[in-house]
């Protein structure tokens, strides 16, 4: 008759003391498996002995205040309320960029006068030999006029530099109230003007 | 038709009340009272962004957290650096945590990952019999204690040169105290294999300190 002994994990569950009653008996009536438990339970026994060493007491605050530095630095999780107020700031500057570029275009219309922007624009020696006059260009007269208001570094510090398309989507962000003050807005600034 | 309406039962998710009665919970109590929170309503304090929610789990896990790292690296400044990734893992991944494990046991499945990509990477270091802490209660003699650290000493170094498998396993079982299910889960493996494997540690581990001891 050949007898069985029990397999790695039967053995594991008797020297964890896991196992079933039928299993416990065999170890009971079989050598090998019995000494095979013995050795099991030694080394185990020599494993659990070992202790990780307990830090300083100071140690778990520290502990926390670096987790709590390296959250920050992971950007921590902003609600959505963060993001609503982020979208709304971006769609007010934008509407305040669509109305300012709508206004100016409005102004373009009108009669330029060349004097004051030969005095905004610096003179420089034109690189292009083109026979047709700079300073009567209308292009130039009306980007001399938006640029003199506002200077570079306010216009980046006020985030106004746009990526191509940024206005259209701005306008498509706007809820419909938005989108009707904005059209009330609008004719009301070409109302003025056509006056 | 019967039939089709108990097939698609299951799948229905979670009634929302369950989770209006959770954010009630924890946007009510006050700030002060997180640390009294319970790990559901803490995970959800956490998702709602509230000051101070994970510096509680932190504190909750901290100490399991190091000892798992430690266990790993045998050293306490590597542990350290291990356990604040851990951490900071967590908290990147949070929102993704459904709840189907415990915190803990999720915290561990984290753990583990870092501390076996910092092996992967790094040999880990053996320290110096003269740089461990005292660790006399009063009751040892001097050369009890020595005996003792001796020992500790040569059984860390030969679980040090298990396979990685079996190693992991060692520490999740002996060291943390796991259930063989719980391990499985954190390895993404069945309770037979972990099981196997903590045999086979343990089996290897004996040969190791056979061969040390003479």
């Amino acid at each position: 008759m050949t007898m069985r002994h029990l397999r790695p994990e039967q053995l594991l569950d008797v020297a964890e003391g896991a196992a079933d009653a039928s299993v416990v008996a065999h170890v009971d009536t079989c050598v090998r498996c019995r000494r095979e438990v013995s050795e099991l339970k030694t080394t185990l026994a020599a494993v659990c002995e070992v202790d990780v060493p307990e830090p300083s007491p100071l140690f778990w605050d520290h502990l926390s205040a670096r987790v709590r530095d390296g959250v920050g630095v992971a950007a921590p999780g902003r609600g959505w309320g963060a993001y609503w107020f982020g979208w709304q700031w971006a769609g007010a500057v934008g509407l305040a960029v669509l109305l300012m570029a709508v206004a100016t275009s409005w102004r373009a219309d009108e009669p330029v006068s060349v004097t004051p922007v030969a005095a905004a624009v610096p003179v420089v020696e034109p690189l292009l030999t083109d026979d047709v006059p700079v300073v009567e260009d209308a292009s130039l007269d009306l980007l001399a006029d938006l640029a003199s208001p506002l200077e570079w570094d306010a216009a980046v510090a006020a985030g106004l530099l746009m990526s191509a398309g940024a206005v259209d989507r701005v306008v498509l962000e706007l809820t419909a109230f938005e989108r009707e003050e904005l059209g009330r807005l609008l004719t009301a600034e070409m109302a003025e003007k056509s006056l | 038709m019967a039939a089709s309406t108990s097939w698609t039962l299951p799948q229905t998710p979670r009634p929302d009340w369950q989770l209006t009665v959770l954010r009630d919970t924890v946007i009510t109590a006050p700030d002060s009272a997180l640390g009294e929170l319970s790990e559901s309503a803490l995970v959800a304090a956490c998702h709602e962004g509230r000051a101070g929610a994970f510096d509680v789990v932190v504190e909750r896990h901290r100490r399991q957290v190091y000892q798992l790292c430690y266990r790993f690296v045998n050293n306490h400044e590597d542990a350290s650096d291990l356990s604040q990734d851990t951490f900071v893992r967590a908290y990147r991944g949070l929102k993704n945590f459904k709840g189907q494990s415990s915190l803990g046991t999720w915290l561990y499945r984290i753990g583990v990952n870092v501390c076996l990509n910092r092996m992967s990477v790094k040999e880990p270091f053996k320290e110096p019999i003269e740089d461990r802490p005292d660790l006399a209660d009063g009751r040892e003699s001097a050369s009890e204690r020595l005996l003792r650290d001796e020992r500790a000493l040569q059984v860390r170094a030969a679980i040090a040169r298990l396979p990685t498998k079996q190693r992991t396993v060692l520490v999740l079982r002996m060291d943390q105290e796991l259930s063989h299910q719980e391990i499985a889960q954190i390895l993404g493996s069945s309770v037979g294999a972990v099981k196997a494997n903590v045999f086979h540690a343990i089996q290897n581990l004996k040969k190791i300190l056979a061969e040390e001891l003479g």
